[in-house]
């Protein structure tokens, strides 16, 4: 449980960093929280030769609501500042509900919303709530102004697209929300795990707990327990699941499924 | 040695001052108990599960396995040795009051849990004086014990809320 070694740098601005990160690729890491990249390092996982710490950049940890009313999360802002702040608890519920499903308060102390996502490990929850609610990253380069990567790109890309400043939700939806899990023991990673939210256009639907969160678009559309099913088989098909446990785990989706879809209309009503 | 040099880390563990040259590779959790002779602090899993090697670094919970100690340069640090420091002043015995809880209702067997815990609930109780039952279940869901079982962790941490009440 040694990390190979590694050289550190720890600059004091984003440019900085993107001197430090230049092109990325495997060889360089960005540590923010530490709660899976330390992990990986010591599991030998991975094998930087640099490790760039951003923690100490000021203003990296803020949460702010901006002026077109979207939610801008720093990459250093915390899980447990995230989940407790006024602002997501009453404009974006749902990230908060699916927050104090992940890890425990100390890790959630120290691990972070955007290295979270970077990271995006199997049964990530956060991963759905990105894809449910439309999430955007906010990527800088060096020499290039700053990006802003969709949730249905970032997700697949693995966080090698240079260095993500910021998570960015869009305006709230004012409609019911629930996060449900499965997981086989609280506050550890889940099995599968089923976000919702209502809107305007009915429900959105994103399952956590593949090799990658997916939206779940046919099952948007069913209308009854029966048809949720065959719509999520439809939407499942070819998501490549870490075992072979693809049956039981359309069970559990359907199930999942169809009880946030009830909490978040109880939560509408 | 390795091409990657050294860096210098300074901090203060439980009231002592420590500076030292080291690999960036080395975590935190090794940094205290190695170099700084800081052996309260248990290493169980080495992957932030179990919060054995829990610490307060600058006032806040951290996994010491989870973090690398060059992170740490310039900040405080409060092991399960210097518990007083977070949780108030100890008996004639040494014993802070969450010490003399966790004795009296049988909250620890082999201990190796311990120390994680103290230092974790001590913070806790800082920020949330009066919890509830399931507030202090939450809690302890990043602490695993192996032997003692989490009844009586939790009845400990009540009686602990309970005589610091005002
Ligand atoms: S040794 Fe750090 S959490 Fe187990
Ligand atoms: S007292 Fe033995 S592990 Fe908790």
């Amino acid at each position: 449980m040694k990390p190979a070694p590694f050289a550190y740098e720890r600059p004091s601005d984003v440019a900085g960093v993107l001197a430090l990160l230049g092109d990325g690729g495997p060889q360089k890491a960005i540590l923010a929280g530490g709660q899976s990249l330390v992990l990986a390092l010591a599991r030998r996982a991975r094998t930087p030769e640099l490790v760039i710490d951003i923690n100490r950049i000021a203003g990296l940890d803020a949460i702010t609501v901006d002026g077109e009313g979207c939610l801008v999360i720093g990459a250093t802002a915390r899980l447990e500042e995230v989940r407790v702040h006024p602002a997501v608890r009453s404009g974006w519920p749902l990230i908060a509900e699916a927050l104090g499903l992940v890890a425990n308060p100390v890790v959630r102390r120290r691990g972070t919303l955007v290295g979270n996502l970077s990271n995006n490990g199997p049964g990530c929850e956060m991963a759905a709530v990105a894809l449910v609610l439309d999430a955007e990253f906010v990527v800088e380069r060096l020499g290039s102004d700053p990006s802003r990567v969709p949730s249905a790109i970032f997700l697949t890309l693995g966080g090698t697209v240079g260095f993500v400043t910021a998570v960015r939700f869009p305006p709230p939806s004012p409609g019911g929300f629930a996060f449900v899990e499965l997981s086989r023991r609280p506050q550890h990673v889940c099995t599968l795990g089923a976000a919702v939210q209502l809107g305007p256009a009915g429900p959105v639907i994103a399952l956590a707990g593949f090799a990658t969160a997916i939206r779940c678009t046919a099952a948007e559309h069913a209308s009854t327990p029966e048809a949720l099913r065959a719509a999520l088989a439809a939407d499942l098909a070819g998501a490549g699941s870490a075992d072979t446990l693809d049956e039981y785990r359309h069970d559990v989706a359907a199930v999942l499924v169809g009880d946030a879809l009830a909490v978040a209309r109880s939560r509408a009503a | 040695m390795t091409g990657v040099g050294t860096n210098r880390v300074a901090i203060i563990v439980d009231g002592r001052a420590v500076a030292a040259d080291v690999e960036p590779r080395t975590l935190l959790a090794d940094f205290l108990r190695d170099t700084c002779g800081a052996v309260a602090v248990h290493i169980g899993c080495g992957e932030g599960t179990c919060g054995a090697c829990t610490v307060a670094l600058d006032g806040i919970a951290v996994r010491s396995c989870l973090m690398l100690a060059v992170q740490a340069d310039g900040g405080t640090i409060v092991t399960a040795a210097g518990l007083a420091a977070l949780d108030g002043p100890p008996d004639a015995q040494n014993l802070t009051p969450l010490q003399l809880a966790f004795r009296a209702h049988h909250a620890l067997q082999c201990g190796f849990c311990t120390p994680g815990i103290l230092v974790a609930t001590a913070l806790f109780l800082r920020a949330n004086p009066h919890p509830t039952r399931a507030e202090i279940v939450d809690h302890l869901s990043g602490h695993l014990c192996r032997c003692t079982g989490n009844v009586p962790i939790i009845a400990a941490i009540e009686a602990a809320a309970g005589a610091t009440a005002p």
